[in-house]
């Protein structure tokens, strides 16, 4: 019996909140006016299995309410666990069953309080994945929750080198709407006093700049012996203010800058705009340019998740397998540049539908492409996967926990486990809703005695959250991800008369100030989640960007320290640090989508 | 920039019209008299950069025949390859980055690198004029492109004069 909202809300409230119904079916926008309320309705949704897909802070105070403002963002319901049907995927109790389609459920709280007008109460011990939006949050908008102090959690975004605050300016908080003044430089850094460790225990700081061809991030391992006790994990290098760029830019280009916030994930940013926008507007595109976003959605998929794969068995150094799957993406690459002028898909998915600068291309030869790039890339990964010494390096690595797999987005939740997250099935939009797509994506993954159409079989049993269930689980998407592709390029012959785009302008101007428009699209790395309100002629007044590597650079630390294992006891998983390039590499979060 | 179409059979099946072996440039322009040290540095880039810069060593473009490697340290390397808008909070770390090399040379790849790209007007990064004056002193060559295919990478590479720049 799934729960729904509307049949408790009266039962969990004191003050009954205003309901502003949106005319989309399963939505939900509450207000809520006191702390009671609020902290009552997310213990709630937390028990009822709801996820929380964003949180956003916004500055009102020159508008009506004169407050600082929280949006949080629900989707649900998620499957009860008390049914049987969790049986039905394996018979071991720590895989979930695939997500039921649910809505979104929209809490807003001003924080009206006279005496606190920069405080929230906390939502940490219901939702834990919350907390590196609370320091982002923090250093961007000056507020803060009831039971923290501003100074355990100023300074990660904005100065991540200054370890101490007295040259740090307490007032210049960019995302506020009365500011106008830079924040100060960073200073060089200074080194803390080191913690007092037991006898053989070191430390060791990988920087900023990494050897080879990476990001920006800063790990400080705590190492005894080889064994990784303990990783700190400093980010913020690569903060570029997105959210401040996006206001007053037209609802109609805003998807110049979003495709370019991160750039292996430029088409699911752009989709995931563009559906906010449609969404705002109440407008529905044509089937056939829906069919063709997700044409190159699961391009970009495939030809990720084979750079994915190719770069860990590289590190693994087994070059003889890695070399020819980077010739197989160079093939995926120069197929996407020969339909869409562009290596990375850039240019293409736009509000309204889907533009081609030199027409839409010929998907006569596009089938034979993939098909062969699809059996070359399983022959090849066939020899790592039956291969002994290999399957010693990823199996047990890196292994994330079932129960904090909850915190977690993405092929990483996935494949601990945690199937439901995944936003094709949550609340799907687009050609997703069709039924036969949704029926592939849900065959990635073997049930008990139904074998799938792949040619690799992944059982339930391999769903142990190392990095070898990662990469299988990698392996089965790229075989969904060519089953959708084929269906989708027969279904854009079919609905050959649609147009490809179409104008948004007369239902955009028709919306009004502060209206809040939603889109979500599945990436390879997890949801990218785009919440959007509309600011006077077609302009964004606010946009927030929520990226799937927030929730996981949260848990990244646990899947690589030494933690006990619940189901032998005196037992461990342990990561040498030369197993750390695999984790990194199997999770490969990423730090400029996040605009960390 | 894609080749005229040809048909190339690879493991049996045919691919039309995609690049399999790169013979756009011919060999004149590529001979080098010494062999050229690259560091990569990102200074807050949005990775599509750096997609195209591992595709550089692939088999297909392969900048090792050529004489070129990818090197860990800065003190051993000939030139940066620098991607990303400059952000403020790395700045520190590319300002040590060029101290340590022995004769610093930039090559900025990408748009975002030479003027910040779409993030222009954006309060975290710091624009060409406001860079640290070694900086903007030691580019050297820049590539253009949102990102830039690896033929215009290797363009740019081919076209570094060592002689008239080593001082």
């Amino acid at each position: 019996m799934i729960m729904h909202i509307d049949n408790y809300i009266h039962q969990i409230l004191t003050v009954r909140p205003i309901e502003l119904r949106r005319h989309h079916l399963g939505e939900r926008h509450y207000v809520l006016q006191n702390t009671h309320d609020f902290q009552s309705m997310c213990f709630w949704l937390a028990e009822n299995n709801y996820d929380l897909c964003t949180a956003v802070a916004t500055d009102e105070r020159d508008s009506e309410s004169h407050t600082f403002k929280i949006y949080l963002v629900f989707t649900g319901p998620g499957p009860d666990p008390d049914t049987n049907s969790q049986t039905s995927l394996s018979k071991s109790p720590s895989v979930e069953n695939w997500a039921i389609e649910g809505g979104w459920i929209i809490l807003e709280y001003p924080l009206n309080d006279p005496q606190n007008p920069t405080r929230y109460p906390s939502l940490q011990q219901h939702y834990p994945e919350i907390a590196l939006w609370e320091k982002e949050v923090c250093d961007l908008f000056g507020i803060f929750p009831l039971d923290k102090s501003y100074h355990s959690l100023a300074g990660s975004l904005l100065h991540p080198e200054n370890y101490t605050l007295e040259n740090y300016d307490a007032d210049s908080f960019p995302m506020r709407y009365d500011w106008k003044g830079l924040p100060s430089l960073v200073k060089d850094r200074e080194l803390p006093d080191l913690p007092d460790l037991p006898d053989g225990m070191l430390i060791i700081p990988v920087g900023p700049i990494h050897a080879g061809i990476k990001s920006a991030d800063r790990f400080d391992f705590f190492v005894a012996g080889e064994i990784i006790e303990k990783i700190q994990v400093r980010l913020g290098y690569k903060h570029r203010g997105v959210e401040k760029l996006f206001e007053d830019k037209s609802l109609k280009d805003g998807w110049k800058l979003a495709e370019r916030i991160c750039g292996d994930m430029s088409v699911a940013h752009s989709i995931s705009y563009s559906n906010s926008v449609e969404n705002l507007g109440d407008v529905e595109i044509s089937r056939r340019s829906q069919y063709w976003r997700t044409l190159l959605l699961e391009m970009e998929r495939l030809y990720n998740h084979i750079a994915d794969i190719g770069l860990l068995i590289h590190d693994i150094a087994y070059d003889r397998i890695s070399t020819h799957i980077s010739i197989l993406q160079e093939v995926a690459m120069q197929f996407n540049a020969t339909l869409t002028g562009s290596r990375v898909l850039r240019g293409v998915c736009r509000p309204g539908g889907v533009f081609f600068h030199s027409g839409e291309p010929n998907l006569n030869e596009a089938w034979n492409t993939i098909k062969a790039i699809r059996d070359d890339f399983l022959e090849l990964t066939s020899h790592v996967i039956n291969n002994d010494a290999c399957r010693d390096r990823l199996i047990t690595t890196g292994v994330l926990p079932f129960e904090t797999a909850r915190q977690a987005r993405g092929v990483i939740a996935r494949s601990a486990g945690r199937l439901r997250y995944d936003a094709r099935l949550q609340h799907p939009q687009g050609a997703y809703c069709d039924p036969q797509i949704g029926q592939m994506i849900r065959q990635t993954i073997t049930s008990n005695d139904d074998l799938t159409r792949h040619t690799i079989q992944v059982t339930p049993d391999i769903l142990r959250g190392d990095v070898f269930s990662r990469m299988m689980f990698r392996v089965a998407e790229i075989e969904t991800a060519c089953q959708i592709i084929e269906y989708c390029l027969k279904q854009i012959d079919t609905y050959s008369y649609e147009p490809l785009i179409i104008s948004l302008d007369t239902a955009l101007s028709q919306a009004d100030h502060f209206t809040i428009g939603l889109g979500s699209a599945e990436s390879w790395r997890g949801e990218v989640f785009y919440w959007l309100m509309k600011g006077p002629e077609n302009t964004i007044w606010r946009c927030k960007v929520h990226d799937p590597s927030q929730n996981n650079w949260l848990i990244f630390p646990e899947l690589v320290q030494r933690k006990k294992r619940p189901d032998k006891e005196d037992k461990y998983w342990e990561d040498v640090l030369a197993d750390f390039p695999l984790d990194n590499k199997s999770c490969n979060n990423a730090l400029a989508g996040s605009d960390l | 920039m894609l080749d005229k179409e040809k048909t190339v059979k690879f493991r049996g099946f045919k691919f039309r019209s995609l690049q399999y072996f790169n013979l756009m440039f011919p060999l004149e322009h590529t001979r080098r008299y010494r062999s050229i040290c690259i560091r990569h540095l990102d200074c807050g880039s949005c990775n599509a950069c750096e997609l195209e810069l591992t595709a550089l060593t692939n088999p297909i473009y392969d900048i090792g025949k050529y004489g070129f490697y990818f090197e860990a340290s800065p003190r051993h390397a000939d030139v940066l390859a620098m991607t990303g808008v400059f952000t403020r909070n790395l700045s520190s770390a590319a300002n040590r980055t060029l101290q340590a090399m022995p004769i610093p040379r930039i090559i900025s790849i990408g748009d975002c690198a030479i003027d910040g790209g779409l993030f222009k007007s954006s309060y975290a990064i710091l624009p060409p004029h406001e860079r640290p004056p070694q900086i903007q002193n030691a580019v050297v060559q820049i590539v253009a492109g949102c990102p830039p295919t690896p033929n215009d990478i290797l363009d740019a590479l081919f076209k570094l004069d060592m002689k008239s720049i080593n001082k």
